[in-house]
């Protein structure tokens, strides 16, 4: 069976959804870059992106990294609310998928993003810190 | 209709601008709509998009260049029947080979799609092009090979005398191919991507 253009790539993504309280963009942006950095040391260099879409009926807002000498990039906004839905994903290469999805939930901890995620068979459902 | 395949590698601007390029022919009067495809279960892209109002479809789960043919036919005929669209972006996935999902859309032409024109936009990334040259080099020139037109991205992020270089390089891997450089996220060079399309 001929490989698909991912497979060939080496590639690799993860992603879930869910409700984000107690929204802290700076402390999201240290959770992406966690990511990101740990990416780079398994895989000699971050070539892929981490994306989190945050939405309220209101307002929205983009994060996206790509490289970590940029940081995260930020388009849109979000400034007046407290709590919203998200998506976010990640799509990379050369890395292990299960060492990813740990090396996500060890970042979500670390910087204590205070989440809910939906059907997921990959992550606990909920992190919620005081 | 016009239909553009935004092809590129991963986090090389393609969702940047395809943005750009929609609110051109927005203000121009053209309709535009897009479908976006991503190779993971879960899409943001498309939610940024339809954030700006366009009318988009979201592909998610696999590459419309292999895994979702069927999804993308399917997708296409949907869009230009329920939208009547001037003009089509389809931004496939970071992994994607473009002229693959160039042939997918050929297969269909004339039956529930007719189209103008149909062209590959190859968009490389300035700030990483010597990381993907050395660790994916195949797989990257591949990818860009069928371009129309190839993007050299992100300039405002490296030097004149960098860009030059990643220009002369890209000259000489793609010698019949026109090359802009531009900056997706200022709209530096983006008009003049405009007028080749």
């Amino acid at each position: 069976m001929d490989k698909t253009s991912i497979e060939i790539a080496g590639g690799v993504s993860i992603g879930f959804t869910g409700h984000i309280h107690c929204l802290d963009l700076e402390r999201i942006d240290s959770m992406m870059m966690e990511i990101g950095e740990w990416i780079e040391e398994e895989a000699g260099t971050l070539m892929g992106h981490i994306k989190m879409s945050l939405k309220t009926k209101e307002e929205g807002i983009t994060l996206n990294l790509t490289d970590l000498s940029t940081g995260v990039e930020h388009h849109g906004d979000l400034r007046n609310s407290k709590s919203a839905n998200f998506n976010f994903m990640v799509a990379t290469l050369d890395v292990d998928k299960s060492k990813l999805e740990r090396a996500i939930m060890d970042a979500i901890e670390h910087h204590e993003i205070c989440l809910d995620i939906d059907d997921s068979k990959c992550f606990h459902k909920h992190h919620h810190y005081e | 209709m016009n239909i553009y395949v935004l092809g590129g590698f991963l986090g090389s601007g393609k969702t940047t601008l395809l943005m750009k390029i929609a609110s051109m022919f927005s203000e121009r009067g053209k309709k535009v709509s897009i479908i976006v495809n991503e190779m993971g279960t879960i899409g943001v892209d498309g939610t940024t998009i339809k954030r700006q109002g366009y009318n988009a479809v979201e592909l998610p789960e696999g590459c419309i260049c292999c895994t979702l043919t069927g999804t993308l036919q399917k997708s296409v005929i949907q869009v230009v029947n329920d939208y009547y669209p001037d003009i089509l972006i389809i931004e496939p996935t970071g992994l994607a080979l473009p002229d693959k999902v160039k042939s997918i859309i050929e297969a269909i032409k004339g039956t529930s799609v007719e189209y103008d024109q149909l062209k590959i936009v190859g968009i490389l990334d300035c700030l990483r092009f010597d990381i993907f040259i050395t660790k994916k080099k195949d797989f990257y020139l591949k990818q860009l090979m069928h371009s129309d037109v190839l993007v050299v991205n992100k300039k405002d992020l490296v030097s004149e005398k960098k860009l030059q270089s990643i220009v002369g390089q890209v000259s000489e891997m793609f010698p019949n191919i026109k090359i802009i450089s531009m900056s997706a996220t200022s709209g530096d060079g983006v008009l003049e991507i405009l007028e080749v399309l």
